[in-house]
């Protein structure tokens, strides 16, 4: 434990920010705290909710929730005058007394133009699937082709954004040169530094929040006066609670509470942003309109060394190989799969399928007997739980086609990545999956129908000419860039065709 | 006649009655020959005949992965296999009767285990009082195992009045399961326990049955913020049960607005969801005579000077009481002169009502707060208040609303979802639940103005007011035709 501020440093600290907020509000800037802070618990009183917002923050070093706000002003417009102060202190000393923000400072943003982008997690994590290798992919062009962003995260003393040290940043930036390892971090986030406050600019979030930063986000979203955007994945966690921890669906549903009062979601297909549609629609039951939602579907980039592996390799006259890559879990419905497999095994179809994709023990133990069993049987059936890259891109070349039928996807990027290599797929035949597919080199159908599956499967292991038109299309398919993406998402955030009427 | 099996080879003739109804099983045939037959008569692996297979054989609703393992086996494997293998996992497993039921079944779980009438449980209550008791079959949920039994005399005591309870089925003992199969399956409640939604899922994917549910509202998901701990998740995971029933009769259109919504939401993973209709849900209050609502204002020590404003709903973020106080004591330092009653029991996060109710009844303003108030008092409230406050952040239905407008007594309400659709141009003032400054203007007016308010009152006689019986019609029209068309 480090010792407690001194009380001076805590005070310099308020004064500090009450001074960095006072212009914005339009009170004195010179003027002695004390006399700052009467003003400004004045300006509460008179009862603009999105002052008190900015006042509370100033004042407790973190951007209140929806309860901390109105019990602040509850406390600041029922308090006599001459008391206002020392209620507007009362009710904010619960947070501001939390290790680290008492001696907080505080930067406004006030440049309508600056897009906060709150990285917490990507800038915090070396994990690196789906929404983290989004982020990484798309953030870099905004910085680089110099948009006028500002990369944040929650800070780690909790409550408000700080701008990233130069480890996250690297994170964040620079993935591929190099991992800056955990443990080092955790002396830097010790240090503190200064809360960053939208007051009129942007904010922008790539990323599902921790369920404890929902609460303060959703707030800020509608009481600051930021302009504030989503990207939106999916909504499997609700919409298809089934297939999901109930801690994911808790914490989708505390997460929708900021995409509620948010301007804009940017769907990564037209499915994800249908599905956000759908609950803006609902929100209309409460007396909002919810955020104005459009498509701009993820961008597709294998790496080079990929696509060396492709082009390097010979075929060989092995088994035809069947791929299928995903983590393993229900709703990417591998188990169907295999029993597609097992079937045209006893049909006596002979080919080689491949699993790969880690997932935790408990979902992968009676598969992966299942697959043991199925090899003493004779069969050609393997189920990887970790391979290297070029492992893995060797198997997309070699493959003859790969099966993606997972039940629900907010993008699919396997199945875009197969196509971006050359190799046919077979999937589902609806949401975004069906979007992915309608660029060429694919086969959809029910993935609930195991009927239609084998014949699928059968179709495409015996029809040659079948699986060089798809290797055709998927050579003609149109390549997309992350640097598309970027332009695409930022010229859509940032063009608000209409006031957005909360 | 009702065939309920015991032994094995009871089971088996129930499963070749549905599913190969012309093929009689002999009463000597052992499993394998009964398999035989049914192989014979071209009974084949779908995900309905393995769910049938499974839920026979098991004496309870197998898990939706369930189906669709046993299906596939009985597909690569042989249905043989399959029987065998459940009949291995039943070895030791005490054997229930079993019974197939192609009828219509209504699902009053909740409503057969309390006593107490929430909102829902006053609609399943007086919806199946209505319905032609002969013509359905009340079930339930076992308390903790996925089975559904015919309701016994306790539940059904809980369900229904006792002259009613003599005209329905016979009720059953609680040791028989039913298997929906082809059946209409009726949920007029919530189901956020874990073995029922789950159980109710296997129903509505592979039953081959039609289910119809009545719709509250999806609060939890769209104001999951203020909703308790826990809730959120499990509602979620009723709604993955309720994405394949095929109708949804919701009780608002700000509830029917809420499932279209979630309806749209579902796209992603090519699931249709169910049709969403309206009824609206009825309301009606008690007469009280004046003798009453004296007798209520005297019990409860109000001022006869004092006008009095009631506010009524139980006590949780949601009804966002501490808005509707906070505008009070604006109004009250202002020196307006009022005296407030709320009733409504704790619910769940109440401290910080709880604490400014303490806090403004120690500054002596007149605020009464009632717990637990019999519907006659409730009614008295509306009778004797000069209007009523229902600012809720969020409702299905907001029958405070309702209640207070069919009284004769206007409301401060919220300007959105169902609550302005019952209030706007019945008597109702709109406000922004969310600034407490909104809701003190609104009931300024009410209490300064009394041209306005008997202008409302006046009003009020203008609200739309649908019975039970029109209700409970509505919805048998629905469950009815879903009967007739599976």
């Amino acid at each position: 434990m480090s010792p407690a501020p001194s009380p001076t440093a805590v005070e310099a600290a308020l004064g500090a920010r009450l001074r960095a907020v006072a212009t914005a509000l339009g009170l004195p800037a010179d003027a002695d705290p004390p006399q700052q802070l009467a003003a400004l618990v004045e300006r509460v009183a008179a009862g603009s909710a999105r002052d008190a917002w900015l006042a509370y923050t100033a004042i407790a070093a973190t951007f209140p929730d929806r309860n901390a706000l109105a019990a602040f002003r509850r406390a600041v417009e029922l308090a006599p005058s001459s008391e206002r102060v020392a209620a507007a202190l009362a009710v904010s000393v619960d947070d501001i007394g939390r290790p680290g923000r008492a001696t907080r400072g505080l930067e406004l943003v006030d440049d309508p133009e600056t897009v906060l982008v709150d990285v917490s997690f990507s800038a915090s994590n070396d994990h690196n699937t789906g929404v983290q290798r989004v982020v990484r992919s798309f953030v870099p062009h905004w910085v680089a082709s110099g948009r006028p962003v500002r990369l944040v995260r929650w800070s780690p003393f909790g409550g408000a954004y700080v701008d990233l040290d130069d480890r996250e940043r690297a994170r964040i930036l620079a993935w591929r040169s190099g991992v800056p390892t955990t443990v080092a971090d955790r002396a830097a986030e010790r240090a503190e530094r200064p809360i960053v406050v939208p007051w009129g600019a942007r904010v922008f979030h790539p990323e599902v929040l921790q369920q404890a930063e929902c609460a303060a986000a959703a707030c800020l979203a509608e009481y600051s006066g930021a302009k504030v955007g989503v990207l939106g994945h999916d909504t499997i966690p609700v919409s298809s609670a089934d297939s999901q921890p109930e801690l994911e669906s808790e914490r989708f549903a505390k997460f929708l509470d900021v995409v509620k009062h948010a301007d804009f979601v940017a769907g990564v297909s037209r499915s994800a942003a249908d599905e956000f549609a759908g609950f803006a629609t609902a929100l209309s039951a409460q007396g909002l309109r919810g955020p104005r939602i459009v498509a701009v579907p993820n961008a597709v980039e294998v790496p080079a060394e990929a696509r060396a592996a492709v082009a390097g390799e010979g075929a060989g006259d092995e088994l035809p190989i069947v791929l299928c890559v995903g983590s393993h879990e229900p709703r990417k419905n591998q188990e169907a799969v295999l029993a597609a497999a097992e079937q045209l095994f006893a049909e006596g179809v002979r080919f080689r399928m491949v699993f790969v994709g880690g997932g935790g023990r408990q979902q992968t133990a009676s598969f992966d007997a299942k697959v043991a069993r199925w090899r003493t049987r004779g069969m050609a059936v393997e189920s990887h739980r970790r391979l290297s890259d070029p492992e893995l891109w060797s198997l997309y070349r070699r493959a003859r086609f790969t099966v993606l039928l997972s039940l629900h996807e907010g993008f699919g990027l396997p199945v875009a990545e197969s196509v971006s290599l050359g190799t046919p797929v077979l999937t589902s035949d609806f949401g975004s999956l069906a979007e992915v597919a309608a660029a060429g080199g694919c086969v959809t159908i029910d993935p609930r129908s195991d009927v239609q599956i084998v014949d699928a499967m059968r179709r495409m292991l015996a029809d040659d000419e079948l699986i060089a038109r798809l290797r055709a299309e998927a050579a003609a398919a149109p390549e997309r860039t992350w640097a598309q993406f970027a332009d695409e998402l930022w010229q859509q955030f940032t063009a608000d065709e209409q006031e957005t009427a909360k | 006649m009702t065939i309920v099996a015991r032994t094995t080879a009871e089971r088996l003739r129930l499963i070749a009655a549905q599913l190969a109804p012309q093929t009689a099983l002999s009463s000597t045939d052992d499993a394998d020959a009964a398999v035989a037959r049914l192989v014979a008569a071209g009974v084949t692996a779908t995900s309905e005949s393995a769910y049938l297979v499974r839920a026979v054989l098991d004496g309870a609703i197998p898990e939706p992965e369930e189906v669709v393992a046993a299906e596939r086996l009985w597909r690569v494997e042989g249905l043989g296999e399959l029987v065998r293998e459940r009949l291995r996992a039943a070895r030791w497993r005490r054997r229930p009767a079993v019974r197939v039921s192609n009828g219509i079944l209504v699902d009053a779980t909740d409503t057969g285990r309390t006593p107490y009438t929430t909102g829902i449980q006053r609609v399943a209550r007086e919806s199946i009082a209505r319905w032609p008791l002969a013509r359905i079959e009340l079930v339930c949920w076992d308390r903790s195992r996925p089975r559904i039994h015919t309701a016994t005399d306790e539940e059904r005591a809980l369900i229904l009045s006792a002259a009613e309870s003599a005209a329905a089925q016979e009720a059953g003992h609680g040791d028989e399961v039913v298997v929906p199969f082809h059946a209409t399956y009726v949920l007029p409640e919530i189901s956020v326990a874990r073995h029922r939604y789950r159980g109710i899922r296997t129903v509505a994917r592979h039953s081959g049955s039609r289910l119809v549910a009545v719709g509250f509202d999806c609060i939890a998901i769209t104001t999951a913020e203020i909703a308790p701990p826990g809730m959120p998740a499990a509602f979620a995971q009723y709604l993955a049960s309720l994405a394949s029933f095929d109708e949804v009769v919701a009780i608002s259109r700000a509830a029917a607005a809420e499932f279209e919504g979630w309806r749209r939401m579902l796209g992603g993973a090519g699931l249709p969801g169910p049709a969403v209709s309206v009824a609206e849900l009825p309301f009606a209050v008690g007469d009280v005579d004046e003798s009453v609502i004296e007798a209520t204002r005297r019990e409860l020590g109000l001022d006869p000077a004092l006008p009095v404003v009631v506010a009524v709903g139980s006590h949780e973020p949601r009804k966002n009481h501490v808005a509707f106080l906070h505008a009070c004591e604006l109004l009250w330092q202002q020196g307006a002169q009022f005296a407030v009653v709320m009733a409504g029991g704790a619910s769940w996060d109440s401290d910080l009502f709880d604490d400014f109710v303490a806090e403004l009844k120690q500054r002596g303003r007149p605020l009464t707060t009632v717990s637990r108030a019999s519907d006659a008092t409730i009614w008295a409230l509306y009778r004797l208040a000069r209007f009523s406050v229902f600012c809720s952040l969020n409702e299905g239905f907001g029958l405070p609303v309702a209640e207070s407008l069919a009284s004769g007594t206007p409301v401060v309400t919220s300007g959105f979802g169902s609550m302005r659709e019952l209030a706007e141009g019945h008597g109702g003032v709109l406000a922004d639940p969310r600034e407490p400054r909104s809701i003190a203007e609104a009931m300024r007016v009410l209490l300064d103005d009394d041209a306005e308010l008997a202008r409302l009152a006046a009003e009020t006689a203008a609200l739309p007011r649908a019975t039970w019986d029109d209700y409970a019609a509505t919805l048998w029209r629905g469950i009815e035709g879903a009967a007739v068309s599976a």
